[in-house]
């Protein structure tokens, strides 16, 4: 115990240090994204609050209704904290148990096995749940404001949120034992690639565990009470994100009795699931540890000249030799490497559940289904930055510990960089093209929105592409051992932050020759098309500011890198 | 990039240089001249600005102060010519995991604007002299330290460099390895390639270097030939360990009482 304590410590000063002893420019930018984040989150908080409140204030509505619009919405709220929690807690903590460079230290030095695993193991459910955190909690402050909750809901609030976060990382922990033990640790790539169809799978599970086009269409229930009936039914009772909701609805009622009887249903699923995951461990995680590092030692032969190589230099034939290099290196560490390759199923997870959800969206008329369409461009630009912040933002962070070899290098940041914006640019405009043309289709849009849709879909991929390759270099992360966590970090948080005020000023301008096409169907002699120019030129100055900015500044801050 | 540089003066020019990091100073004032074809030894304890005044010329670090010029270009305001005739051989060196060594040289050669036929036999006769030829299409990842050495040292050789930067060159080196490695180098001293080396082996640097500069808290304490450096240390027939121990003390002492006099903790 003395033992893990101490590691416990160790971690704490480290944290101090990183905090406490930052170099004055490190300090500043880290000031000002601290600033830019918890604006953020006050805005965000007064979103939800404003939800709310609107939800509260409605006359026509019955409480026994608002009340139970809300708690569908707070379960809606749990069950994606909860599938999120699953997902981050499965990638981070196979990197965090088994490839971490600290564990050869610590698995030299006399402390007992079990020590390491709970240190290593609560190190990585703290990275994979502070965000979740940061994202969930103003939430549940909001609906504790609103409804009038006392300082009992907000304590009960910090006790429930810890139980919650405890059963997935447990249950992400027993996974990621069992999957290092039985599959033979030489295919770690197999081995990811089974993650990631696991977690493809629950999150199909638990999105249609949440019914979302009940709530979306509302005015189709034949009446108050059918429909009250469909959103108060339990979609899962014996989820813990239904726990969790039921026990902050009662922290904020006072009905202690049946709050204390969801918190006992969590404590049992957290000391049952921590229990499992600890005996497990005990049996298998050094055996599953100590194969991993004869898997990295294994010689893996590879021949000169294949057809990959042959390839990707005959398709880059008329580019820069220099950048050609640097092409060809990224694109081969990028497919050998499945720490990266592996973040692909959460691309495959987000176009499948973007486009199930599009398909069952009831849409009675073409007018709504042209209204759906815009709002997809939004939704469509949100996954487009989520991929963006996964791929584009790290380009310049995963040269790693290796950067040393660029910086020492006569090469360009400017084309160093812009090569790298080429490199994710062309397949996520494929990608962003596909998506945004099938749920077109999917949706039968005239030919107006299909074109409209797919020039703004190519304009924000481009402008995501480079503003995520421009501040991945504004804040690089050259230390950070687990790619998944470079876009987790504050310059990523930044990053979607950005993202998202971008493509809400992208689709904020096209409102208005949006609504002109709109009235132009009921009224063929409305407005003229002359009015529209000046948005979409809008669009495509922001657009391309939004590219190149952040571009210039990347290379900038590349120049002016120092490497200690 | 640049053509090569006739260069019969000074291959390497440092001019007060200085770093600060923060509140330390890890380069204080320091002024090196080093011509074409010297092989230069650096000196120090452990933390004296060694490893700081190479990444410095390296261009991984840019100077709080003063000047550097590598075969005649100045490394902060041309830093692509200058580092396109350097060859740099970190103390630790952290390589593309994922690349097979030869697809890495590959990579080097390409990033210095070499041509595939120019490049191919040079890689195959660099893998052959460091006998990594049978290990050329592993991945980097399966590499021992002393593999990764020797192939850092093939990197920073495949581009014909003017200067070579090199920090530690024989940590992970067996001893096969070294006797390879110091051949090596005499040979391109001789070829006219100038070597700054930075070591805290002293038989290494008495054995090898031309001249030698000993750097101590950051400040140039002694430069000149192993007889130079003897008189100034005023200890005759005696080796490089010796001298070397008695020019830090003496910098030690006169920090000490600098500090004593002005009231301040040198140490602090």
């Amino acid at each position: 115990m003395n033992r893990l304590i101490l590691l416990v410590k160790t971690q704490g000063l480290i944290l101090k240090h990183r905090v406490f002893r930052l170099r004055k420019g490190v300090l500043f930018k880290g000031s000002l994204l601290g600033t830019l984040a918890l604006l953020f989150i006050a805005g965000y908080y007064l979103f939800f609050h404003r939800i709310f409140s609107y939800l509260d204030s409605i006359e026509e509505f019955p409480l026994f209704f608002v009340l139970g619009l809300t708690e569908r919405l707070l379960g809606m709220v749990f069950l994606a904290s909860f599938s999120m929690l699953l997902f981050s807690n499965l990638l981070t903590s196979i990197p965090t148990l088994y490839l971490s460079r600290d564990l050869d230290l610590l698995m030299s030095c006399p402390l007992k096995r079990g020590n390491v695993f709970f240190f290593k193991w609560s190190g990585s459910m703290l990275n994979s749940s502070y965000m979740v955190l940061i994202f969930s909690l103003p939430i549940f402050a909001a609906y504790g404001r609103v409804f009038e909750a006392g300082v009992f809901y907000y304590l009960m609030l910090g006790g429930i949120m810890l139980l919650f976060i405890l059963t997935p990382a447990a249950i992400g922990g027993v996974v990621s034992l069992s999957l290092m033990r039985f599959l033979p640790a030489k295919r770690i790539h197999q081995l990811l690639t089974s993650l990631g169809v696991i977690c493809l799978v629950i999150i199909v599970v638990l999105i249609r565990l949440l019914r979302p086009e009940q709530l979306w269409n509302p005015g189709s229930a034949e009446n108050f009470t059918n429909m009250l009936n469909r959103l108060t039914v339990p979609s899962s009772p014996y989820l813990p994100s239904f726990w969790a909701t039921k026990a902050l609805l009662f922290a904020r009622s006072g009905d202690y009795v049946s709050l204390s009887r969801y918190l006992c249903f969590m404590l049992a699923a957290a000391v049952g699931t921590i229990g499992l995951l600890l005996i497990i461990a005990r049996k298998i995680y050094y055996e599953g540890w100590a194969s991993a590092q004869e898997s990295k030692k294994k010689p893996h032969r590879l021949r000169e000249g294949t057809i990959l190589d042959r390839s990707i230099r005959g398709v880059l034939k008329r580019v820069n030799p220099i950048y050609r290099a640097l092409l060809i290196k990224d694109i081969k560490v990028f497919l050998r490497d499945a720490t990266q390759w592996s973040q692909l199923f959460l691309l495959g997870a987000l176009i499948f559940i973007y486009l199930f959800n599009i398909k069952n969206i009831p849409l009675p008329t073409p007018f709504f289904r042209n209204i759906v369409s815009f709002g997809n461009l939004g939704l469509g630009g949100f996954v487009l930055a989520a991929v963006a912040a996964r791929f584009a933002f790290p380009a310049t962070s995963v040269e790693g510990k290796s950067f040393w070899i660029i910086h020492s290098s006569p090469i360009n940041y400017r084309g160093f960089l812009w090569s790298k914006f080429f490199l994710f640019v062309i397949p996520l405009l494929l990608l962003a093209e596909v998506l945004v043309y099938s749920s077109n289709l999917l949706l039968k849009v005239d030919r107006y929105f299909m074109t409209m849709s797919l020039g703004t879909i190519f304009l924000m991929c481009v402008a995501l592409t480079g503003l995520g390759v421009g501040m991945g270099a504004l804040f690089p992360r050259f230390e950070v051992e687990n790619y998944a966590k470079i876009a987790v970090g504050t310059g990523g948080l930044f990053y979607m932050i950005v993202s998202l005020v971008y493509i809400a000023i992208i689709v904020g301008l096209e409102v208005n020759p949006v609504y002109l096409h709109l009235s132009r169907q009921l009224d063929p002699h409305f407005g003229g098309w002359a009015y529209s120019i000046p948005f979409y030129g809008g669009v495509v100055l922001i657009s391309a500011l939004v590219t190149w900015l952040p571009m210039r500044m990347g290379v900038k801050a590349l120049r002016r890198y120092q490497l200690s | 990039m640049s053509s090569p540089i006739s260069c019969e003066g000074e291959m390497i020019e440092l001019s007060r240089l200085k770093k600060r990091f923060g509140g330390v100073v890890a380069v204080d004032e320091l002024t090196l001249n080093i011509r074409r074809g010297e092989f230069f030894g650096f000196l120090g304890p452990n933390g004296a600005g060694k490893t700081t005044t190479i990444k410095l010329m390296a261009g991984l670090l840019k100077p709080t102060a003063g000047r550097m010029r590598i075969g005649g270009f100045d490394v902060v305001e041309q830093p692509l010519r200058a580092k396109s005739i350097i060859g740099f051989i970190p103390d630790r060196s952290f390589l593309y995991e994922k690349l097979t060594g030869r697809e890495f040289l590959v990579f080097i050669a390409e990033v210095y604007g070499l041509e595939p036929k120019s490049y191919k036999p040079m890689i195959a006769s660099l893998l052959k002299e460091f006998e990594l030829t049978p290990w050329g299409d592993e991945l980097i990842e399966s590499y021992s330290h002393g593999m990764r050495q020797r192939l850092v040292i093939c990197s920073a050789l495949i581009h014909h460099p003017q200067v070579i930067l090199v920090d530690e060159p024989m940590v992970a080196l067996d001893p096969k390895g070294v006797k390879l490695v110091k051949e090596l180098f005499t040979r391109l001293c001789q070829q006219g390639v100038t070597i700054f080396m930075s070591t805290h082996t002293l038989s290494l640097a008495e054995e090898l270097c031309h001249r030698i500069a000993i750097i101590h808290r950051g400040r140039l304490v002694a430069v000149g030939t192993r007889e130079e450096l003897r008189k100034r240390a005023s200890i005759p027939q005696t080796g490089l360990e010796d001298i070397f121990l008695e020019l830090t003390r003496e910098e030690d002492e006169s920090v000490n009482s600098a500090g004593k006099d002005t009231g301040v903790n040198p140490q602090a």
